[in-house]
């Protein structure tokens, strides 16, 4: 079956820009490199990468508010690139995303009710009444209830886990088909974290929602979604179903990820070797592999060349020398 | 005697809205050489206990009861000046987002031999520089890079940096507040190995402030569990973490998906913490509770011990 | 209070044809003397009573003050709104001739104008005084649409399928509007305090008073020190009504702020 969305050697760079005085070129930071993958409807995909991996840009192209500097990314068969205005109106109803800051992703001037009714008011949905209702039923659905009391609240009169809720509320309104979801709960404690996800769960199975789930975070990862593709410095380093990529990391900065996850429970006694002068990843000389400064497995192959993906077991792909021949 | 030892404190917020019962008749000890730890989420009041150890709380602070003993001495009733003194020499700390708290205009290394500076009167400036380069390799940076600005430091490092000011003058104590939480997985977990190495080498006494459980589990030998403004449970780390007994310590656990093992459906604890403007007369993590009992709401819980040096505030656990 | 007394400058006219500011003379007291029973703050040097005069400033101060204030905060928000969101060559273009606006040496360019053109009227003064003083406004509103612009909330407004119309309108106006609103105030005080130096200087317009003018009046005929009761209201008030503004602009901020709201005690 053809999947829902497809990245097809997607690259993007960003170049800073030149200053008048300077001779210089400026520098170019290359926020993924021919990067591909696909996700099918219904399931949840995450991207699990750290901070400057170039997972969020992939959402922010996914959902058309950047173009890609070269590859091209289909949605339901669709190119982005080539979708006229008028076509646009539809795409944005169908695709939405939820933001990763619970401050700054709602206009402290506008209360929940004008946030979360303006997708309908842009796309021209419904009369008034018809809007009100739908409004209360999706605050209800995100689980902030009773939704009379929240209507005409202003952001700051509620707390971080309530204005997520509020941008999930505003996500859903449309009831899009596809939702890319940008670290939704990297910023809220603990027991409302556990809170949203669950949320998202139910809300993925009751409007047979996709989704892209962009995280750091591998064991929210494990738990939320159904394959997990791992990003590092603008490259994927391994995708597969996500217990098989949990269980039995290929990829050695896969393995690392894992490794360096804590645990609630067990207290650790391995210590790291003595500090040297240290900076986990130098930048890396724009050839080979990005891991290979760090890599146990690195060989010299490792920094000449880049490994593509190889499909390691079913459907559990790797870009890793280790797996060649 | 406990090098620190925190007695009954209780502190409130004047604001617009009213009185913030922030901290509840907090009590606990830390013993020399040992890592202590503190987890909460949110607004729970870690953070202000912390502040009042360092008596740098903010101005619309009041203590209402309580002290802090540091060596036998009570923090609270010392004069500015002293605590000025004490400040830094004996117990220093690395706050919130501290790697933001970097002056950008100024050299790394000028910023932590400053720190030396201020806070020991009788350093020179050579003195100081020596002593940087011990503390970069303590802290695993290269001398070297000394001369940079902190935007050309990664996260990792600048945390590094921070961590370096806050050893500077050989303290007693550090109170380590978020230490990792901006950082990336990978760094986050070799910063807090690097402490733990350090505390184990130099004797340190640290205590850790966090939100995130699974930092104070690796790090620490006892830790303490808050939940609104009020220390819920406390004990040694593997035991707390095995056994829990607080029912909110034990929702709070639940949140956590895990990385191994088989992946249940989380159950986490429904609503939201009390508005501490009012908070609940009884036991405050009441509301949420899925073992409440009819004494709950009413009746404030004791603090009792079971067993073990393992503590907790709850009228439900049987003895 | 300086509501009051705009609205109270109708009233002396309508008592007595001998109160009106311009033309009224009392042909009783040919020169200027000080406050009594039937002139409250005396007379100026043609007889005319000072209190009418000074309420009609008022009328005067208020017009042009807001005014000018207005439509320059209106130009300089919408050219700094249309420069920050746009960027790139809108912004270059419209930051040029704001630039060019800036450094024009405003008072020579009314001195200039004034004498090309002959007298100028209450309204020519208004439009030039804000053609001049937009540019100030611009740069201000363009930095915060700038800071905006990248809010998260402003993405997920162009998520929902939002023109460019409907995001500056619903989204960047509304919190660029305190900004606008502080500035207007300011923008009233130094509109009055421009219009008064003019009038002050000879170049107002003489068929109205203001309180420049009402100041002018008095140094030109060498009242300056002899007269205090006609010297000090009009100064006076231009201070007064300076402070005014300002408060305001205070308390609009806070109106227009939902986060400043005091906000009452729920439960």
């Amino acid at each position: 079956m053809e999947p829902l969305v497809t990245f097809d050697e997607v690259t993007k760079i960003y170049s800073g820009r030149q200053s008048l005085l300077s001779r210089r070129r400026s520098k170019e930071v290359v926020a993924l490199d021919r990067v591909s993958f696909q996700i099918r409807s219904g399931e949840i995909f995450s991207l699990v990468g750290e901070s400057g991996s170039g997972k969020t840009t992939c959402g922010r192209l996914l959902v058309a508010l950047e173009e890609p500097s070269s590859g091209r990314i289909r949605f339901d068969g669709q190119e982005l690139q080539h979708i006229r205005e008028r076509e646009m109106r539809a795409f944005r109803r169908r695709v939405q995303m939820i933001f990763q800051d619970p401050y700054q992703s709602l206009n402290p001037q506008l209360t929940v009710f004008q946030t979360v009714v303006e997708p309908l008011l842009v796309q021209r949905v419904g009369g008034h009444q018809e809007r009100e209702a739908r409004v209360c039923d999706v605050l209800e659905e995100v689980g902030l209830h009773p939704a009379e009391d929240f209507l005409f609240r202003y952001p700051h009169q509620l707390s971080g886990g309530q204005r997520q809720r509020v941008a999930v509320a505003r996500a859903m309104i449309l009831d899009p088909s596809f939702v890319v979801a940008d670290e939704p709960v990297s910023m809220l404690d603990a027991s409302i974290q556990a809170q949203l996800l669950n949320t998202l769960l139910d809300l993925k199975e009751r409007h047979s929602l996709t989704m892209l789930f962009i995280t750091h975070d591998l064991a929210t990862a494990r738990y939320l979604s159904d394959r997990i593709c791992v990003i590092f410095r603008g490259r994927i380093m391994e995708h597969g179903p996500a217990e098989a990529v949990i269980q039995n990391p290929m990829h050695p900065y896969t393995r690392a990820l894992i490794q360096a996850v804590p645990s609630v429970k067990r207290r650790r006694e391995d210590l790291p070797a003595p500090a040297g002068p240290v900076d986990l990843y130098v930048s890396p000389s724009g050839r080979g592999c990005p891991f290979s400064s760090r890599c146990p497995s690195c060989d010299h192959r490792c920094q000449e060349q880049e490994a593509v993906l190889q499909e390691v077991e079913k459907q559990h792909y790797a870009a890793c020398f280790l797996y060649y021949g | 005697m406990s090098l620190l030892q925190v007695e009954s404190l209780s502190v409130h917020y004047s604001t617009q809205r009213g009185e913030v019962h922030a901290l509840d008749d907090v009590s606990f000890r830390l013993e020399q050489g040992e890592a202590l730890g503190l987890v909460g989420e949110s607004g729970c009041g870690k953070t202000t206990v912390a502040m009042s150890i360092m008596r740098l709380l903010a101005e619309n602070a009041r203590i209402l009861t309580g002290r802090i003993l540091f060596r036998g001495e009570d923090l609270l009733a010392k004069a500015d000046e002293e605590m000025r003194r004490l400040r830094w020499k004996e117990i220093s700390m690395v706050f919130q987002a501290a790697m933001n708290a970097l002056n950008p205009v100024h050299r790394v290394g000028d910023q932590i031999a400053e720190a030396i500076m201020a806070h020991d009167g009788a350093v020179t400036r050579e003195e100081a520089q020596r002593r940087l380069e011990g503390l970069c390799a303590m802290v695993g940076l290269d001398p070297a890079r000394m001369r940079d600005y902190p935007h050309q430091f990664s996260g990792g490092m600048r945390q590094r940096a921070v961590i370096a000011m806050a050893l500077a003058c050989r303290p007693s104590l550090v109170i380590a507040d978020e230490p990792t939480t901006a950082l990336d997985v990978m760094v986050s977990d070799q910063i807090l190995g690097e402490l733990r190495r350090l505390q184990l080498d130099m004797g340190l006494s640290i205590l850790y402030i966090s939100h995130d459980i699974s930092v104070i589990a690796r790090s620490c030998d006892r830790m303490g569990v808050m939940y609104a403004g009020q220390l819920v449970e406390f004990g040694p780390t593997d035991e707390l973490l095995e056994s829990p007994l607080h029912p909110y310590t034990k929702g709070l656990m639940r949140s956590y998906p895990r990385i191994s093992g088989p992946k249940e459906r989380l159950h986490p604890i429904p609503g939201e913490p009390p508005n501490l403007l009012r908070p609940p007369g009884g036991c405050r993590f009441c509301p949420r509770c899925p073992d409440a009992a009819e004494a709950c709401p009413e009746q404030r819980p004791m603090w009792r011990e079971y067993g073990g040096q393992h503590f907790a505030l709850c009228h439900r656990i049987a003895t | 209070m300086f509501g009051l007394m705009a609205i109270a400058s109708f009233i002396p006219p309508l008592i007595d044809p001998m109160y009106h500011p311009m033309r009224g003379v009392d042909p009783e007291i040919p020169t200027s003397v000080g406050p009594s029973a039937r002139h409250w703050l005396g007379t100026d040097f043609m007889g005319r009573d000072i209190l009418s005069q000074l309420l009609t400033g008022t009328r005067v101060a208020f017009a042009i003050g807001i005014s000018a204030a207005f439509m320059a905060v209106a130009i300089g928000s919408l050219i700094g709104m249309l420069a920050g969101y746009f960027g790139r060559t809108v912004d270059t273009l419209l930051m040029r001739l704001a630039d060019i606006v800036m450094v024009l040496p405003g008072l020579l360019v009314i001195l200039i104008l004034s004498s090309v053109v002959g007298q100028l009227s209450i309204w020519n003064l208004v439009i030039i005084i804000a053609l001049l003083k937009w540019a100030g406004v611009s740069r201000v509103i363009r930095s915060q649409t700038l800071s905006l612009k990248v809010r998260p909330y402003i993405e997920a407004a162009r998520v929902a399928g939002a023109s460019h119309t409907r995001i500056l309108g619903r989204h960047i106006l509304p919190n660029v509007l305190p900004l606008s609103f502080l500035y207007m105030t300011f923008g009233v005080t130094s509109a009055i305090l421009i219009e008064a130096a003019l009038s002050f200087l000879g170049f107002g317009d003489p068929s109205a008073v203001s309180w420049g003018m009402m100041l002018q009046w008095v140094w030109k005929t060498g009242h300056m020190f002899r007269a205090p009761y006609w010297l000090i209201p009009p100064g006076l008030c231009i201070s007064l009504i300076t402070l005014c503004f300002y408060l305001i602009g205070r308390a609009m901020d806070e109106v227009l702020n939902p986060r400043l709201r005091k906000e009452v005690l729920e439960q």
